[in-house]
């Protein structure tokens, strides 16, 4: 019998071997297995889908490698961003956007905490946007650029083109160019098709012989192969053959031409005395030709061919350049009268010069424009680091670094707030930094003149005497304070009792009776102390405005700026804030009006928001624009930037009214009637019980909002302002950039996709978590 | 008494009455909004009366004088204003009606892959959405137009689908055909991975694999000739694959029992397939197929097959619609016995097969018709009479010719080219197709976010109890999800339907003739600005009325009727 002694009858407590999961059931190979592969239908779609990333992905890199053209990019980029903004203002953008950036960094550690991995991505992209241009600029050298001599014409299908004996360019002191035969292109057709970098006609122009040779080489042989087989139905064939009939082969261009076979006489001459500098005759196996240049300003290459034939230089710090025209005093010089000035301004660096272009016999020497000495041919990948991407970060590191020290400021500084007092202050403050920001961009943007400040001052001296009076009637009986109302009034109404004007009268005297009423009704309530405080400070501040008027207009530091020159992403900012931040309270009405019970204002309203939604902004934008003005004429003096901002914010009103309406609706009417029994009026209620759940509920409409009139405002270029849109086009219409764009619309996708996924990605936030909630983004 | 101790107040009763005060408010708000209106009103007339341009309509009777792009035949510069404004009208509603069409396809694909489980094509329609919903539409129409459309291949060199050229289809690709459709059909109900499954399937694919390689050897190397049809049994390279097969065969025998069905399958198969090729059993021959373009695509446009409808065409269509009443009569009759007996009936596939019954009958009918023996055509300069074949044979039959003896109601013609310009086919200018494009791509983006929300918005315990009251995938998707999703969904396709139509307004940046741009036109040529403007909001404000209403009308029958 068995016993529990017995060994031989336990339980076995040895664990089993515990064997892994297999291996298709964890890891990466289950997740490869689970999203990648799950059905056959699955499968196909995997491969499909791969081969289209794979296709687009890899031509997009190799086209904005080694085709694109982004001089347009770095050499517009403060059209993109500012237009022709006055280069005298400019100060006030960079101030605002430091202010803004704050602002974000506060209201960001307010309401929210930044992620870890957020800042070491953006600490990591400002060390890039540092360290890689000078790496870039030791490790790669500059592109060549090729010079075609010739004592023939090259010609190249229709095109003939006389290479220039001289060719002038600018330079720095101290550069060096050094000169060549560029003999390992002279080699056969097929080396000459692999010519690249700064070319001018000339040269491309036998680069394009060569091709057109090999092609046609090809093509014939395509055509017999083809015709030899029966793939073809009789009318292809009958193309094909009278195709073939009228193709020929040209001879190779390396011997028509007999490129680099003879001496070039190759001369460096001073731009100003037009005096040779340095001078030989160059063959292919001569060592370079080179030169320190001794001072800025022009030089002139002077090259010629002794024989009948043709050779490609190969140079180094000769590159092509940009002519721009301006009228004298327009970059804001003092002293200048008048006429035009020409500046020269290279690509590959911004070295610019106004020294006088040299001429020759009277005629200007033709120069290393840009029009005529594009890049051609494929890039390699250390050119395009070396012209587009180096350039482009120097230009844009310096304000990235502020931007983020200044978020960071303002990020420290909320916690800072929060910590030390508490987080109600911080919250207090980031309000007010948020709804500083339409007002300040503004008055930053447009400036305030004196005039406006006069009236300003007015204007705060009107409004603190009506506060006055109303503190006032708390101290006094309701009948005092009207009479002492009236008198101060007396100082306002004088110059309409000049006029005549019988309703600003009206309006002014009834504003005050109600202020003195309303402030005498309030009496009991507020102790004597308080309403003195309120009566001193009030007091102070209806003295101090005029006295700050004065004082800035006597110094005038804001003057106005010309809005015809306001353009790029700073106008579509400005049109989509002041949008935003100007339909709000219209909005707000509209929605209130709508639910209202009110018969004769809920129709209004209602009528109002249909018809404005019912129609495209297109039409609201062209009546503000051009219908406007012609009916009124007084209208037409207003800036056109002001219509077009009038007319978003009348239209957009209509869509946040009805986000609003929805807001309304969501709120339970029995908060309404809790407030109703609690002895609240109508203003009240609404405005501190439904009005706040209300917004609360629509915060990520009004985001979605944002973000559609984010993207409306770009049909202003429509109606002919330069918005970000506008100002694209305006700049691929230019003679040196045209045809490029490409370059130009994907630059600004990025602008417009970069703001509005922010703003759609803050919404969505919201949205995840409860409205107003978000803790982490 | 408390009712005495009640402080009379110093201001009349009915200022204090609610109903008054806002009685009051409202006749005052009214009189505010009529005298700001009017006195805006009066500025732009007296404004208008100064330049002698008093609103009026009279002026649409005056001669246009310009001309319009790919207008229709009814319009020329001739025309009046009137009817210019009722060419851009039609133009509007061609982008608008097929955009809505198209968009909601796309988007409903785009936001069925928003939901896939392949984690690629989640992430690749996600992209999509994102860069599309984030980007202005103004910039997504410039790069239809300036970059898509105006870097197509010049007329010339126009690209085509399908290519031009002539294709050779084996016939073999028939008996393939054949052949899976049987194999399928008679394993479909068998285990998976059974023996005599795994022998089928591997020996087919072993026979088909074989042929294929026996035709490659034929075609590719003429030395190798013997191979096709040779039939030769005592050659020795037939002799060895004779035994090497034997001997796989019967070695396929001995290999363990899972792998046999496999291993006995294949290699019965490729032997199969060897001496088909060998003796010849399956013909090398092809089908020389000469194909030529249905679709052109060049920068000055695209062109398309035409369909053109014949003097006989009405009487199809009276077959046609007598098919249609007989569709809609089963559709109430069937609907009724479902209602009554609970019996499902597909009701939809009888109505359309009543339909398609109707029409094939109809055009067998029509078509069968007698061409006349003898028509009138014009042959050098002078009117002769023929039999319809012999013009058709000798080119003397014009379009309208065609058009009215054709015995066929519909004729379908493909896109013909002279060097210059189409002489047959539908033509669509680049302007209209980028629009159309922009517009589509644009809005199928929200759509798709609709249509993902909607599916997302059915809990997931309605599918899972589907499931398991057995139903199949088709029917869960039919009858469970997309009714409850479409409710869901359709208030805010509705809006995007607006938005698309509101949106088409943008077509003046790409200088398509739409309305808002044609009226632009005339408000300057005329100097009507008010009026056509006027005209223009309320177009655009009766379209966006009618869409609203139609959403409207399909939200109600979609809703849950309640209480």
């Amino acid at each position: 019998m068995a016993t529990i002694s017995d060994p031989s009858n336990r339980v076995n407590t040895d664990e089993p071997q515990v064997k892994a999961p297999p291996r298709l059931a964890v890891g990466p190979l289950a997740w490869i297995r689970n999203n990648l592969f799950p059905s056959w239908m699955d499968t196909i779609l995997t491969f499909v889908a791969a081969a289209v990333i794979f296709t687009v992905i890899t031509s997009m890199v190799q086209w904005v490698i080694g085709g694109a053209n982004w001089f347009i990019i770095t050499f517009n980029l403060r059209q993109y961003m500012i237009g022709r903004y006055e280069p005298q203002a400019e100060w006030r953008l960079q101030l605002l956007l430091l202010f803004v950036a704050f602002a974000i960094g506060f209201n960001l550690a307010t309401w929210a905490r930044i992620s870890r991995f957020l800042v070491i991505v953006l600490v990591v992209l400002l060390a890039l946007a540092f360290i890689l241009p000078p790496v870039i600029m030791a490790v790669t050298s500059q592109p060549h650029a090729n010079f075609a001599a010739s004592g023939v014409d090259i010609v190249s299908g229709s095109t003939t083109e006389p290479p220039q004996p001289q060719v002038g360019f600018i330079g720095a002191a101290g550069e060096k160019i050094s000169i060549q035969l560029a003999h390992d292109l002279a080699v056969s057709d097929e080396a000459l098709t692999g010519l690249y970098s700064f070319s001018d006609i000339s040269s491309n122009l036998l680069r394009a012989a060569a091709e057109n040779r090999l092609a046609t080489q090809a093509r014939i042989a395509e055509i017999e192969r083809a015709l030899a087989a029966d793939l073809f139905t009789p009318r292809q064939r009958e193309e094909l053959t009278a195709e073939l009939e009228g193709l020929e082969v040209p001879p190779p261009v390396v011997e028509t031409y007999a490129i680099d076979q003879q001496t070039v006489d190759v001369q460096i001459l001073d731009g100003a005395t037009l005096e040779p500098l340095a001078s030989a005759q160059l063959d292919s196996s001569s060592p370079p030709l080179e030169l320190t240049l001794p001072a800025s300003g022009w030089y002139v290459l002077d090259k010629r061919v002794t024989g009948d034939g043709a050779a490609i230089l190969e140079t180094s710090g000769i590159y092509p350049i940009l002519v721009r025209e301006f009228a004298a005093g327009d970059t804001g010089e003092s002293g200048s009268s008048g006429g035009r000035v020409l500046e020269y301004v290279r690509m590959t660096d911004d070295f610019t010069t106004r020294a006088i272009r040299p001429t020759i016999d009277g005629d200007n020497v033709p120069a290393t424009i840009i029009i005529d000495n594009q890049y051609r041919g494929t890039r390699p990948f250390s050119d395009y680091l070396r012209l587009f991407l180096a350039p482009m970060l120097n230009k844009i590191n310096l304000a990235l670094l502020l931007v983020l020290i200044l978020g960071a400021a303002g990020y420290v500084g909320s916690q800072f707030l929060s910590r030390t007092f508490a987080p109600r202050i911080a919250q207090r403050v980031a309000i007010w930094s948020l709804t500083a920001i339409p007002i300040l961009m503004f008055a930053m943007v447009y400036g305030i003149d004196g005039d406006g400040i006069i009236a300003l001052g007015v204007w705060i001296f009107t409004i603190t005497w009506i506060a006055f009076m109303y503190f006032y009637g708390m101290k006094l009986n309701s009948y005092w304070a009207a009479l002492l109302f009236l008198v101060a009034l007396g100082f306002r109404l004088v110059p309409h009792l000049v006029a005549g004007n019988l309703f600003a009268i009206m309006f002014w005297i009834g504003i005050g009776t109600l202020a003195a009423w309303l402030g005498s009704k309030r009496r009991d309530s507020t102790s004597p102390r308080t309403a003195s405080l309120w009566l001193i400070l009030t007091f102070l501040i209806a003295l101090g405005g005029p006295i700050l008027a004065l004082f800035f207009d006597a110094t005038n530091i804001l003057p106005l700026t010309d809005t015809r020159r306001w353009g790029g992403l700073l106008l579509t900012l400005l049109l989509t804030i002041v949008g935003i931040a100007g339909s709000f309270p219209i909005g707000i009405l509209l929605a209130l009006g709508r639910r209202s019970s009110l018969p004769v204002v809920s129709t209004f309203c209602t009528v109002y928001i249909e018809f404005v939604r019912g129609v495209p902004l297109i039409t609201v934008l062209f009546m503000s624009q051009l219908l406007v003005p012609l009916l009124n004429p007084t209208l037409a003096e207003v800036p056109n930037v002001f219509r077009a901002m009038i007319g978003i914010l009348f239209f957009s009103a209509a869509y946040l009214a009805e986000n609003v309406r929805g807001g309304l609706q969501s709120v339970p009417p029995g908060q309404e009637e809790a407030a109703k029994a609690l002895g609240l009026n109508a203003a009240q209620v609404t405005l501190y019980i439904t009005l706040p759940q209300a917004l609360r509920a629509v915060i990520p409409a009004l985001m979605g909002q944002c973000v559609s009139l984010f993207k409306d405002t770009s049909l202003v270029a429509i109606v002919g302002l330069l918005d970000l849109a506008g100002i694209s086009e305006t700049v691929v219409a230019q003679t040196e950039f045209i045809g490029l764009r490409r370059e130009s619309f994907l630059f600004i996708a990025i602008i417009y996709f970069a703001f509005s996924y922010t703003m759609a990605y803050v919404s969505r936030r919201l949205e995840e978590t409860g409205s107003g909630a978000a803790r982490r983004i | 008494m408390s009712a005495t101790q009640h402080q009379p107040s110093s201001i009349p009763s009915f200022l204090r009455d609610v109903r008054f005060l806002q009685v009051i408010g409202q006749i005052v708000f009214a009189i505010l909004v009529v005298f700001v209106v009017s006195r805006i009103m009066t500025d732009v007339f007296a404004a208008l009366q100064k330049n002698n341009l008093t609103p009026n309509l009279a002026f649409l009777q005056n001669r246009a004088g310009f001309d319009i792009s790919n207008s229709p035949s009814w319009y020329t510069s001739n025309s009046s204003y009137g009817t210019a404004f009722q060419v851009g009208l039609v133009n509007t509603l061609r982008v608008v009606s097929v955009g809505l069409v198209l968009s909601t396809l796309l988007g409903i694909l785009i936001g069925v892959f928003l939901l896939s489980r392949n984690w690629l094509v989640r992430t690749i329609s996600r992209v999509y959405v994102e860069l599309l919903r984030n980007t202005p539409l103004l910039l997504q129409l410039f790069v239809w137009y300036f970059i898509v459309m105006l870097s197509l291949p010049i007329f010339r060199e126009a690209y085509t689908f399908p290519p031009e050229g002539v294709a050779h289809i084996p016939i073999r690709i028939a008996f393939y055909g054949i052949l899976i459709l049987v194999i399928w059909w008679r394993t479909r109900r068998w285990e998976i991975g059974s023996f005599r499954r795994n022998a089928i399937i591997s020996g087919v694919a072993a026979m088909l694999v074989m042929i294929e390689i026996g035709f490659w050897l034929y075609n590719n190397q003429p030395s190798w000739q013997s191979v096709y049809a040779n039939g030769d049994m005592t050659s020795s390279s037939f002799l060895l694959y004779a035994v090497i097969s034997a001997v796989l065969i019967v070695g396929a025998w001995f290999v363990p029992i899972q792998w046999r069905g496999l291993t006995l399958g294949s290699s019965i198969g490729q032997a199969i397939g060897g001496l088909l090729v060998y003796f010849g059993i399956i013909p090398n021959s092809a089908f020389r197929i000469e194909i030529y373009p249905a679709f052109y695509a060049s920068i000055r446009g695209f062109a398309f097959p035409e369909l053109l409808t014949t003097a006989r065409f009405a009487e199809w269509m009276a077959f046609v619609g007598l098919g249609i009443v007989l569709a809609i009569a089963q559709w109430v009759y069937f609907g009724r016995i479902t209602e009554t007996t609970g019996k499902p009936i597909p009701r939809g596939w009888y109505a359309l097969l009543a339909v398609v019954i109707f029409a094939i009958v109809g055009w067998v009918v029509v078509g069968s018709e007698p061409a006349p023996v003898s028509i009138p055509v014009l042959q050098e300069d002078q009117t002769v009479y023929m039999p319809l074949e012999e013009a058709r044979a000798g080119n003397l039959l014009t379009i309208q010719d065609e058009l009215q003896y054709n015995p066929s109601p519909l004729i379908f013609r493909l896109p013909e080219r002279t060097n210059f310009k189409f002489i047959v086919g539908t033509e669509i200018q680049p302007e209209y197709m980028a629009l159309l494009l922009g517009l589509v791509v644009y809005t199928s983006a929200f759509i798709a976010e609709i249509v993902r929300a909607g599916i997302q918005a059915v809990p997931y315990g309605q599918l899972e109890a589907a499931r398991a009251m057995g139903l199949t995938n088709s029917q869960t998707l039919r009858l469970i999800i997309l009714p409850q999703a479409l409710r869901v969904i359709i208030p805010p396709l509705g809006n995007q339907y607006l938005n698309l139509s509101k949106n088409s307004s943008l077509a003046i940046a790409i200088a398509y003739a739409d309305l808002f741009l044609i009226t632009t036109t005339i408000m300057n040529q005329s100097g009507q600005s008010v009026t056509g403007m006027v005209m223009v909001m309320l177009t655009y404000l009766i379209i966006s009325l009618i869409i609203a209403a139609g959403s409207n009308w399909i939200n109600r029958r979609f809703q849950l009727v309640t209480r």
